[in-house]
This record gives C-alpha cells, sequence and structure tokens, in this order.
C-alpha cells in the first residue's frame, strides 16, 4: 500500500448551485454561480488558483467536449484546465485530480468543478446512450437504460436473500422516504416534496421492480471544491477539510463475462471502499464514520451500497434502514441532504454536491441538518452500471491527524 | 438426382386472431373478413430472420454438420429487407458458413421459392452438390384489405444435395405469366390486388391444373398413385376443385394452413410439404405446387430409407403460437401504423459498417472466444482472459455461442428505454458451460421472465434505422418454451 493521501491536501471552499430543471440557465451560467461560491467561501482569488479540473460527462448536450468551457466561461488567464469525465463519477474524479495537483506540488492551489445541463434534450431521464458506450456496444448490447440496469441488481437482490418483491419495494420505499424527509430540509435541494411510503411504493413502474420515486430526479446543476496544500489550508481558514482518502475501483469484465459475481451487489464498491478505509486507517466504518453520501441514483443502489461499504451485513441493509439507523437522527445519518434521489443527477455535478454536504456537516454549517458532533464522512460516487461500472469513495475530516 | 433431404419451418408466435381485425378494421370492408388465425412476425423478425430461424430448425432436425460443405446457399423472397445487400449472405454470415460459398436472391414474386428450388436441383444434378434454399416473406396488406387478412408471415428452409435418403426430386414443372393477381410497386408498403374473383377463376384453379398435368405427364407418374400434393392453398376452398382437375385422390391434398397461419407466400408450398411429411412412406409419390406469375411444381418420391423426422415440425409450431387480439398493436409492430416513438426513441447514430464487417462473425454469428489456456468461453470476444485466476494474453479460438443455452441470473422489464415493443426485457445470462453477457429478450410477455429461466437465442433485427435505409441484427434470447427453470 502507497503512502496515501491522507492530511495532505484539505478542501478550503466549496460553490453548489441548487439543482433543479433550470429552463433558464445554461451551463455557463451554472459554472460561474458554482464558482462565485467556492471562491467566496475560500477567500481566494480566482487568479491564485493553479490549476482546474473541470468534470463534464454527456459532452453531446450543454458544454461540450474539453475543458475549454470552463476556461471560456471563467476567463481564466491561460491556466492549466483538465476536462475529465468517468460516467457518473465524474466530479469525484475532478476533485481526486486537483487534490493529486496539489499533492504532487504541481499546485499550491487547485479547484474542481462539475456541471452538467441534462434538461436541454426534450424527455424525461438521462440522455439516451446511443454511442456513449461505443460503436460496437451498439450492435451488441441490450437497449438498456440506467434504472433498468439497476432494476436488474434488485430483482437478483430480493431472489437472493428471499425477499417477496412487495417486501423489497416497501424496503426501497423506505430507503427513499428518509433522503425525501431530509431534502425537505434543504434549499438547495430539486424534489422537495414531503411522500409517503404508500405514495413511493405506488408510483408508476420505471423498470421492474423500480417506481418512479425509486429513481433519482434528472436535473441541472454544478458543485466546485478548492483545495490546497495543508500549510496553505491552515492559512486561509480555521476549518478546512481534510482529505482522508480518495479511493477509485473500476469493473475489470468479471461481472458481467465471467460466471462469478450474482448481481446482487456491487464489487467495485466494496474493493474502492476496502482500499479507503485503510488509506484513512479507518478499522470500523459503522463506528468512526459520522455521516455518508452515497450514490442513490436508485433507492436498490444505495441498500446494497450499505453493505458493499461494510457498514451493514450482507442482505441486512434493509434491517438497518428499517430501524432508521441511516436517518438524520439515527447511528448513522446518510443522504443528509437530500441525495441524487432529491437532488437530482446532473451526473457530473453529483459527486462534488455530495462532498459540498459532507464539508458543511463537517463544518458544522448544516442548518436543520446538521448531525451531532461529525468526526468523519464518506462520500460514494458510481458510474456506469453495477455489471460494469467506477466507483470511488471519499473519506473526509475536520481534524487533521 | 437432387434429393430433398430436410426440411426446416419457422413460425412466428404471435397468431393474429381474425376475428380481432375484423372488430378493429372490419368496417374498412366487411366483406373482406376470412376466418381463424394468421402468424404475424414481430417488430424485430423479417424475411431474413424468419429465414435464419427455419435454417436452423433444419440443422436441428438434420444434425450439426448439415451444412457442411455446401456448394450454394440460395434465398427466395418476395419481401427482401434490402433492394441492394443481398439477403442470402446475410443468412450464410448468421449461420456461420464458410465464405467460399455461392450465394443468389430470388425475389419479386410469392413464388420466387420455387425457382431457387429448382435452380438448387441443377446444380445438384450437375455437380452432385450441396444446396441450401432458404425463404421468408412479410407481405403486407393495407389496413382493412381482403390481404390483410389473408397473408401470414413465416420462414422455411430446405437442403438439396445428392446420395441422401428423404424426398427425391422426380421431375419439375414451371409455367411464366404475368399475371398481376397482387403487385407492389417500387417504394411500396402494400401489395395490391385485382379482384379476387378473375383470380379464382381465370388463374388459380387453371394454371394449377394445367402445371400439375404437365408436371405429372414429365414425371411419368399417374395422378391417381399420387399419395401428397401440398398446393399453396391461396384459395383453399378452390383445392377440391384443384384436385378433381388434375385427377387426384382427394384425400392426398394436403390440409390447407391458411386458417391456421395465414398465406405466406414463398414460404407456404414447404410449410404445406412438412405437414404433409408425418403421412409420407418410402416409394410414395407426390408433388409440391406453388403459385404466383404462374405455376411451379415439383413431383417427388420418397427414397426407401425416407424418415419424416427431418421434414415434420409446422404442426407442432403452430400448437407453439400464443393468440394476439390486439389489432392496433399488431398495425404498430408491423409498421403498418406510424406509432409514436418518442424523442428518445428518435435518437440514433450512425451504424460503423467497417465495425460491423471485421466484427461480422460477433455480431451476426455471435462467436465468442474461449482461452486455450484455461477453457473459459466469453463474449465479446476478449485478447485479454477474463478469468481473474487466468489472465492469459493472446491465447483465444472462436467459440460460437449461438446454438448454446443460457439462464437468466438477473433480469428486468424497462418501460424507460425505447423499443418497438415495450416494456423492454433484458438479461444478464449465463451461458451453459461458461461465458455470460447481456441480452435482450423477444417474443415474451411481461411477468414470464425470471430468475432462472433457461433461454436459447434467435437471430433477430436490433434496430431500424429508417433515415439510412439500414438495420442492425443481433441475437435476443427467447425463454425456452417448455423449459425447466433452474
Amino acid at each position: 500500500m502507497p503512502e496515501g493521501i491522507k492530511d495532505k491536501v484539505a478542501i478550503v471552499g466549496m460553490g453548489l448551485t441548487k439543482f433543479k430543471e433550470h429552463w433558464d440557465l445554461s451551463a455557463q451560467d451554472l459554472l460561474v454561480d458554482a464558482v462565485k461560491e467556492a471562491l467566496d467561501d475560500a477567500g481566494v482569488d480566482i487568479k491564485e488558483i493553479d490549476s482546474f479540473y473541470q468534470a463534464s460527462c454527456f459532452d453531446e448536450i450543454g458544454v461540450g467536449k474539453s475543458a475549454l468551457p470552463l476556461a471560456l466561461t471563467l476567463k481564466l488567464p491561460f491556466k492549466p484546465v483538465t476536462r475529465v469525465e468517468n460516467f457518473c463519477a465524474s466530479g469525484t474524479e475532478a476533485l481526486r485530480n486537483a487534490v493529486y495537483a496539489v499533492a504532487s506540488g504541481a499546485a499550491d492551489i487547485a479547484m474542481a468543478v462539475g456541471v452538467e445541463k441534462l434538461k436541454d434534450i426534450g424527455y424525461g431521464g438521462l440522455p439516451e446512450f446511443a454511442d456513449a458506450l461505443g460503436t460496437e456496444s451498439r450492435q451488441i448490447y441490450p437497449t438498456i437504460t440506467a434504472p433498468g440496469a439497476f432494476a436488474m441488481m434488485a430483482n437478483a437482490y430480493f431472489e437472493k436473500y428471499g425477499i417477496p418483491p412487495q417486501e423489497g419495494k416497501r424496503l426501497m420505499a423506505m430507503v427513499s422516504k428518509k433522503s425525501h424527509d431530509n431534502g425537505l430540509l434543504n434549499e438547495k435541494a430539486h424534489l422537495r416534496k414531503q411522500v409517503t411510503l404508500e405514495q413511493i411504493i405506488k408510483s408508476p413502474i420505471i423498470a421492474w421492480p423500480l417506481g418512479l420515486f425509486d429513481c433519482s430526479g434528472v436535473s441541472d446543476g454544478a458543485a466546485a471544491a478548492i483545495v490546497a496544500r495543508a500549510d496553505i489550508a491552515q492559512g486561509l481558514r480555521d476549518d478546512p477539510i481534510w482529505i482522508k482518502a480518495l479511493q477509485i475501483a473500476l469493473s475489470s469484465g468479471e461481472e458481467f463475462m465471467f460466471q462469478d459475481w450474482d448481481s446482487t451487489h456491487i464489487v467495485s464498491t466494496e474493493k474502492a471502499a476496502m482500499k479507503a478505509y485503510e488509506e484513512a486507517g479507518i478499522k470500523d466504518p459503522r463506528e468512526e464514520l459520522s455521516v455518508l453520501q452515497l450514490h442513490d441514483c436508485f433507492s436498490i443502489t444505495e441498500l446494497v451500497t450499505y453493505e458493499d461499504i461494510h457498514v451493514s451485513e450482507r442482505g441486512k441493509a434493509g434491517r438497518d434502514v428499517e430501524n432508521g439507523f441511516f436517518n438524520l437522527d439515527g447511528g448513522l445519518p446518510a443522504q443528509t441532504d437530500g441525495g441524487l434521489k432529491c437532488f437530482g443527477h446532473p451526473i457530473a455535478a453529483s459527486g462534488l454536491r455530495m462532498m459540498y454536504e459532507v464539508y458543511k456537516q463537517l463544518q458544522g454549517k448544516a442548518g436543520k441538518r446538521q448531525v451531532n458532533d461529525p468526526r468523519l464522512g464518506l462520500t460514494h460516487n458510481l458510474g456506469g452500471f453495477p455489471a460494469m461500472n467506477i466507483s470511488s469513495i471519499s473519506i473526509v475530516g475536520n481534524v487533521k491527524g | 438426382m437432387a434429393i430433398i433431404s430436410a426440411i426446416g419451418t419457422y413460425l412466428p408466435r404471435m397468431r393474429l386472431d381474425r376475428k380481432a381485425m375484423y372488430k378493429a378494421i372490419g368496417w374498412v370492408n366487411p366483406a373482406a373478413f376470412k376466418p381463424g388465425f394468421k402468424a404475424i412476425a414481430n417488430w424485430d423478425e423479417d424475411s431474413v430472420t424468419m429465414a435464419v430461424a427455419a435454417a436452423r430448425d433444419l440443422r436441428d432436425k438434420a444434425g450439426k454438420d448439415a451444412f457442411s460443405g455446401l456448394d450454394a446457399l440460395f434465398f427466395a423472397s418476395a419481401t427482401p429487407p434490402f433492394q441492394e445487400r443481398p439477403a442470402a449472405g446475410i443468412v450464410a454470415a448468421a449461420l456461420d458458413l464458410d465464405e467460399d460459398l455461392r450465394t443468389a436472391d430470388f425475389s419479386d414474386s410469392p413464388n420466387a421459392m420455387a425457382q431457387a428450388l429448382f435452380a438448387a436441383c441443377d446444380l445438384v444434378d450437375a455437380r452432385h452438390g450441396k444446396v441450401l434454399v432458404v425463404t421468408g416473406d412479410t407481405r403486407m396488406g393495407r389496413p382493412g384489405a381482403p390481404t390483410d387478412y389473408i397473408y401470414g408471415d413465416a420462414g422455411a428452409a430446405v437442403l438439396v444435395q445428392s446420395r441422401a435418403e428423404g424426398l427425391e426430386v422426380v421431375a419439375v414443372h414451371a409455367q411464366a405469366k404475368d399475371f398481376m393477381d397482387h403487385w407492389r410497386g417500387q417504394g411500396e408498403q402494400f401489395d395490391r390486388a385485382w379482384e379476387d374473383r378473375w383470380i379464382r377463376d381465370a388463374a388459380f384453379t387453371p394454371f394449377l391444373v394445367d402445371g400439375a398435368k404437365k408436371l405429372l405427364e414429365q414425371a411419368g407418374i399417374q395422378a391417381g398413385g399420387i399419395a401428397f400434393a401440398a398446393i399453396a392453398d391461396l384459395y383453399a376452398r378452390d383445392l377440391r376443385r384443384v384436385a378433381r382437375g388434375v385427377g387426384l385422390n382427394e384425400q392426398a391434398v394436403t390440409p390447407p394452413l391458411s386458417g391456421e397461419v395465414g398465406y405466406t407466400g414463398n414460404p407456404q408450398s414447404l410449410l404445406l410439404l412438412s405437414r404433409a411429411a408425418a403421412g409420407i412412406k418410402p416409394g410414395d409419390t407426390g408433388m409440391a405446387m406453388g403459385f404466383g406469375y404462374g405455376v411451379a411444381g415439383m413431383a417427388l418420391r420418397a427414397t426407401q430409407g425416407f424418415v419424416p423426422d427431418r421434414f415434420v415440425g409446422v404442426d407442432q409450431q403452430i400448437r407453439q403460437g400464443e393468440v394476439v387480439t390486439n389489432y392496433t398493436k399488431y398495425a404498430g409492430l408491423s409498421g403498418k401504423m406510424a406509432v409514436d416513438k418518442g424523442i428518445r426513441g428518435e435518437v440514433q447514430a450512425f451504424t460503423a459498417l467497417n465495425l460491423l464487417f471485421r466484427r461480422r462473425r460477433e455480431v451476426l454469428a455471435l462467436v465468442g472466444t474461449r482461452c486455450k489456456k484455461c477453457g473459459t468461453p466469453q463474449y465479446p470476444p476478449q485478447r485479454v482472459c477474463v478469468n481473474p485466476e487466468c489472465r492469459a494474453v493472446d491465447e483465444m479460438e472462436p467459440y460460437s455461442f449461438a446454438e448454446l443455452e443460457a439462464k437468466v441470473f438477473s433480469f428486468t422489464e424497462d418501460h424507460l428505454a425505447y423499443t418497438p415493443n415495450p416494456p423492454a426485457i433484458y438479461a444478464l445470462v449465463d451461458f451453459d458451460g461458461g461465458g455470460r453477457f447481456w441480452f435482450d429478450i423477444t417474443d415474451v410477455q411481461p411477468g414470464q421472465v425470471r430468475i432462472g429461466t433457461r433461454v436459447r437465442f434467435a437471430f433477430r433485427v436490433k434496430y431500424v434505422d429508417k433515415n439510412r435505409g439500414l438495420k442492425g441484427y443481433f441475437y435476443k434470447a427467447i425463454p425456452v418454451q417448455g423449459g425447466k427453470d433452474a
């Protein structure tokens, strides 16, 4: 195991736009808004930032390819800007790159920005994948969508643990209900609506067994983070948030080509989480972590992720959900900002949006959603499908060392 | 002598109840109604996919080496999917045949199959060769027209060779007449037809009687001695008149299929021959007659070693049909009615044809690889072994998945994905003997797929790109009928 990133770099400022269907705003407007807030928060001038990382996923809509959109929009004075893209995990990739730039000494201060303008396509759901999976896959892959891919995992999960479909739908509904309750308390969330378990369970089926309320919303948004070397960070503010671990794991093809994986969980999440715990020096995540922001693109994803990150036992995440363990007042609050469920999922912004919530929680600035005396927070940002994906785990804390 | 050594048949799963058709569209022309059912292709079937399915049925019956050493593959259809792109070539690729092969398409007529078959016989006679002739048709009548009720969809395949057991082709006879009973102009979707009475009285009976008589004369066979007569049943009620005119024993006439599957054009006579085969005994003489722009027929004699196993099957396929009563759904699936696709459905990228060609075995024949080091089959073809314990590089050999069964271990019914026949049902499946991949599932209703469902693979249309005049073909999983869930 390499030495790792722990405590070498800290987040010194963050910005987040409201996530919603921004019919009247372009990606460029969202970038400016998110970056302005981050700069104000950090108290630095944009000229002081040495290196930039722009995450955006669906380049067919919104900003297009390359990192030029960030440079042109912010009028960056001939600075190094790199576009990063790793499906829905793109936002965390921007942060990881910015942190590594600082840790390497190539930059003192770096910025990560994620932006996605999804609602310029004219139909619901994510943009049609078309060529997004490559020209060959279109000849041989099924007509897969994101909800469909994760619904497959739900069916296999229920089958493996002997959970009748209606009971499975109830467990998933409790996952969504908790997030909706949290989202109500967050002015930046998109879907702020009191919903009942019954409404969730009876929502129209999108991909069996997932109903509309098992799915995250689709929205537009941007988020930004400014990171600095440890000594600089301490000079900039009293409460920098320390990077403890940044890990990412990608599927190696085994899941969908080798007869081993059973489709009931996400292999790479477990792999990334174990490495992250090692990097951060965490022995017992259930006890040591204070707050979680998981990639709840679908309720089932959140449910199995509790198990993949070793917070719940295999097959028993549902029990923890039922016991309210992940509620705002529970043992380990999760999706305290409302999650993807309430924010919606402007792809490349989501990873940084999660970090924004953990950052605020660890600074004690989460208002009505504030969890009690948090020390360590975890974000989980997942791209792709259960059968082939990119899973990243970030751990941050408010105490150095 | 050319011998028909096997027949393969294919009927699409859905059977449209004509009473339901009448209820929906009978107001157009109440007199057009015909009773019974007709076999209708799913949206992802066309003459090529049904021809492939029939050829695979033939191979199932005749053995996996049935197509080894083929000299030629002929395709016949009145409804080939392309004006320029030989259907026989697509069929050959889907069957993963050796590319050193003669191919030809016979087209423009519901009786093109006979011409293809005769050409096959000539080739076999001349060179002691072996020829596979396949056919499929999806002719369409305009909604409410008599042809809307009459036309059905099907595929058939026939293997012609020398020195085999089967049905020896004793004589062939064809008559060419520019008799425009049904026709379709360039770029038209629907067949047009002249008056029924004219077709029946001026052509159907007289042409068949005259053609059959000349055929039997040529073969030196007495009509009264004919044991089986598979005669195209465009007008099933007139078959008795035809038999009487030729002098056939009425019992010898194969019971018509048009009430059960419709009139399927080119495949029809072979479907009838398959139906007749159950009763054929060694030494029996018989005939098969096709109708359309004249007539064409073959006089046949069962060889001494004839067994029906390689010929029968259509009746079982009839029993496996699923009755459909939703006419507008049929109209939507068949393209008779342009239904909404949504903006998502209109998103379509260009097909990379060079990619398609270089990976043609992978896409059209479902050929993957197997690792020579650890034996793990994998699809699509890999260079680095996917087995985490192996990971050998460049140790692969080709491995075919098309004929294997597989088991569903994860699936969904997706209402968001665009498909002409929603919901999109797809699954991750484990192949028997190793290998896994994900596939669309077709010919299935919501609720029918479960974890453990056993599936086979069918060659189907994956997408249609109307803007560029293209179609993509690939394999889809179909639950094994009567298959036991694991």
